[in-house]
């Protein structure tokens, strides 16, 4: 019988790579991890944007930020913010269609 | 408090809703005290305007409210003050708006603390529920958006969500007044002590956060001895929150509960208090770092477990998919900003065509018969000319003339305005400008507080409370000047009629002055932008910090409750503030018209001495005089200019015969007449509009930046600055459109 290797992973370096300003529209992910100060990141906090929680980008504004959808209302963000946010793919099946 | 007699039948809700009596403003002696708090934009201003008949005007925007208001009604018996506080995510106080809230609802003593949720996303507003019931158990939880909750799929079970918050949940949608007569009946029994409440409290932390609580806690028991919540304080000052250090070292923290606010008990002495603030800051050493972060977890997963338990969702949906159709137009890439200059041409043309007729006849009947009727009646009882001089053509006509010319585009406009606000359009706005808001290093709320500075500057300065960083925040009270107000667009509707809409044939004369007025309000926008850039990357320098912005579901504004509140509310409490100002403005001008220094009046030698400079900058010695009389109100420009013009310009006075410093006006093309015969051109007209738009803030808005910044530095920087501008950008134009045109 082959022994899988244990790999220890952390969800923090797993997920580093993928940014909710990466995401395309209409994909839905859920959130992992906010890399921002406390400060900052506690008034997203407040809105709703929890780790765990899922979004979907909806649209993007003129200038290129994201508007995503989050429990059931819209936050509009800047792309900046939306750089901050590690999320994870939720399902390949919806990324397919 | 005096005590409250329980009548049975007083208790009965049939008979509260007749009982229920408005009594609108706030009266000096109150039985017991309510406090509104709650998420923004959840619907607490209209629960406000429901208990007390006002009607504080409801947007559809976070940050409606960023004061508090205060109102009162009678009710079962007792006098009830109501205070609406602006909305707020948490009890952790980030913008001055916030603060207010968390202030009043930890220090104001209210009797009962009524937070509006809304329905739609209990889960994030459970968090401020929760947080508030940490420091107070006299709660009553307004399910609001019942309506909207059903559209959009979601079920909330009110008797569940009752019993695990531990305090009375009452559904309802304040819009309709539904669940407001149940909403008094337990705010009435919770205020009164006649129902108890058992306030759901987190009761674990992690082990370490435990500990250091179990420590200090004791220490504020001993200090303080009646604090409701000890558990709460502690975490507090374990988390260095500073209004509750200030509370402890200042001794209010001891009056915090109700009770002993009259009893007059000791303040604990200055070194017992000092010993809780000591013991917290030696606790916080040994707390992990990222304790912060475990007890806000442990916050938040206690609101999400709650609300799952209390709602479902998914059910069927409705109307949600509308809002998206809109959305995608609206904030498109595409079509979001031509749809916004669309829909601001639109109102405008409206409000220009629309207001014509209604205008001119007023001026007929307020001017030519009733002034003409005064003049014939002061005459025949004998009156002197100087008193019917300074009565009938100077404050008389000043009046007559504000009215005339302010009150049918004003009825118009803000109507239009108020209904695409009830919408929730602006929101849309706000974050269309917000990639240029970013790029000029300003904070995407602005957009909103320049919104606000469309109806009026003052407000919106007052508005920028919503910006936490003090830095954006200022430059968001420096450039909203470049908001055209209430007291401007008259100004610009008018001469854009006369100057603008008359270079093209009739028929299209409208759209062509509604699409100058949009330019010049767009321009301004421009200047807002550009001086926000260069105040960023000069005295103000540094970044924009980060922002989210909810953009509320669209809602049907109710037309007709808009039209009443934007009629009462905007048009005549702007229309009252010209004439308070314009009353003396005419007596004013008709003194300085009349009182003469050697051959010439007074206002001839003010008109003559700035006439060289007026000249220069392509206006004229009579329009810089009138922005000086105008300094307290913008409204009363172009009264002054054409009291003025016909001062200077004697063909014109032997012409109306009105004599010097009388008004006359014979609807817009009398105005035209007279402009034209004080040497007016289309280069004036354009240069009366920018300098309309980029001049001094009016005297309530320089006060009001002082209140707001305590500064008399930046309350300079913010008055002279406009005026720097409106003058080089009227000299280059000048200079430019005459070496143009030869």
């Amino acid at each position: 019988m082959q022994v899988l290797p244990v790999v220890h992973h952390d969800p923090a370096d797993e997920v580093a790579e993928l940014r909710l300003g990466d995401v395309p529209l209409r994909q839905e992910v859920e959130l992992v991890w906010i890399d921002l100060p406390a400060h900052e990141a506690e008034p997203l906090l407040e809105r709703g944007v929890l780790p765990g929680c899922r979004i979907c980008p909806v649209r993007s504004s003129p200038g290129g930020d994201p508007i995503v959808s989050i429990d059931g209302s819209l936050l509009a963000l800047r792309r900046e913010t939306a750089d901050c946010l590690c999320v994870r793919i939720l399902s390949q099946l919806q990324e397919a269609s | 408090m005096p005590s409250l007699a329980v009548d049975p039948c007083v208790s009965c809700a049939e008979h509260r809703t007749q009982s229920l009596v408005r009594l609108g403003l706030s009266p000096d002696k109150w039985d017991y005290l309510i406090a509104l708090a709650g998420n923004p934009n959840v619907g607490k201003s209209t629960v406000f305007n429901q208990l007390t008949g006002l009607r504080q005007h409801t947007g559809n925007w976070p940050g409606k409210t960023v004061v508090r208001a205060e109102g009162a009604f009678a009710h079962g018996g007792s006098r009830v003050k109501v205070v609406d506080l602006p909305g707020t995510y948490s009890l952790q106080a980030g913008s001055i708006d916030e603060e207010v809230a968390r202030d009043f609802v930890l220090f104001g003593r209210p009797d009962v603390t009524v937070v509006v949720v809304d329905a739609t996303r209990l889960e994030r507003n459970l968090n401020l529920v929760l947080q508030i019931l940490e420091i107070t158990d006299r709660v009553v939880v307004f399910l609001n958006l019942m309506d909207e909750a059903r559209r959009h799929g979601i079920a909330v079970d009110a008797a569940k969500l009752e019993k695990r918050l531990g305090v009375p949940v009452i559904p309802g949608t304040a819009r309709e007044g539904l669940g407001i007569p149940e909403l008094l009946d337990a705010a009435h029994a919770v205020a009164t002590g006649v129902r108890s409440t058992r306030p759901h409290r987190s009761e674990r932390q992690a082990p370490e956060v435990e500990q250091a609580v179990g420590r200090l806690v004791p220490v504020i028991e001993e200090v303080f001895e009646e604090v409701p919540n000890p558990r709460w304080v502690a975490l507090r000052l374990l988390n260095a929150d500073e209004a509750v250090q200030e509370a402890v070292r200042s001794g209010e923290l001891g009056q915090l509960s109700r009770d002993d606010f009259d009893a007059g008990r000791s303040v604990p002495e200055p070194e017992e208090r000092q010993r809780v603030l000591d013991a917290a800051t030696r606790l916080r050493w040994e707390l992990p770092p990222d304790f912060q972060d475990l007890v806000t977890e442990q916050a938040y997963a206690a609101a999400e477990e709650i609300a799952q338990s209390a709602q479902k969702r998914g059910l069927a949906k409705a109307g949600f998919d509308l809002d998206r159709r809109l959305d995608e137009l609206l904030t498109s890439p595409i079509f979001g900003f031509p749809l916004m200059l669309f829909i601001l041409a639109v109102v405008f043309w409206i409000t220009i065509e629309g207001a014509n007729v209604p205008s001119s006849m007023l001026a007929t009947l307020l001017i030519d018969n009733v002034h003409g009727w005064l003049t014939g009646a002061a005459v025949a009882i004998g009156m002197p000319w100087w008193l019917s001089g300074f009565l009938l053509d100077g404050v008389y006509l000043a009046t007559a003339w504000v009215i005339s010319v302010m009150l049918p585009p004003m009825a118009i406009f803000f109507p239009l305005f108020t209904l695409l606000e009830d919408f929730g359009y602006l929101p849309r706005v706000a974050f269309n400008l917000d990639s240029l808001f970013k790029k000029a290093g300003a904070h995407g709320k602005q957009a909103l507080t320049m919104s606000m500075g469309f109806g009026c500057n003052a407000a919106g300065v007052v508005a920028t409370r919503i910006i936490d960083s003090p830095r954006e925040r200022l430059i968001a009270i420096i450039t909203n000047n470049f908001s055209l107000c209430n007291g401007r667009w008259p100004t610009q509707i008018l001469i854009a009629t006369i100057f603008i809409g008359a270079l093209v044939p009739p028929e299209v004369g409208g759209l062509v002055a509604a699409a100058a007025v949009v330019g010049i309000a767009v321009f301004g926008i421009v200047m807002m932008f550009l001086s926000s850039w260069l105040l960023s990357r000069t005295v103000l320098r540094g970044e924009a910090t980060s922002f989210s912005l909810e953009l509320p579901p669209y809602r049907p504004p109710r037309v007709l409750q808009t039209l009443y509140t934007s009629i009462i509310d905007r048009t005549l409490i702007v229309l009252w503030r010209a004439i308070v100002f314009a009353v003396p403005a005419g007596a004013v001008i008709w003194l300085s018209s009349n009182l003469m220094i050697g051959d010439l009046s007074v206002a001839g030698h003010a008109v003559d001495w700035l006439n060289p400079l007026g000249l220069l900058i392509g206006l004229n010695g009579v329009i810089l005089v009138a922005y000086i009389v105008a300094i307290p109100a913008n409204e009363i420009v172009i009264p002054t200019v054409l009291m003025l013009t016909v001062l200077v310009t004697p063909d014109l006075a032997a012409q109306f015969g009105g004599g010097p410093g009388v008004m006359f006006e014979e609807g817009t093309m009398g105005t035209a007449t007279v402009l034209e015969a004080g040497g007016w051109t289309l280069l004036t007209a354009v240069n009366i509009m920018l300098f309309s738009l980029l001049h001094n803030p009016c005297s309530t808005t320089i006060y009001t930046i002082y209140k707001e910044t305590r500064s008399a530095k930046w309350t300079t920087v913010a008055t002279l600055m406009p005026v720097a501008m409106g003058v080089t950008v009227c000299f280059l134009v000048t200079q430019v459109w005459r070496l143009l045109a030869g």
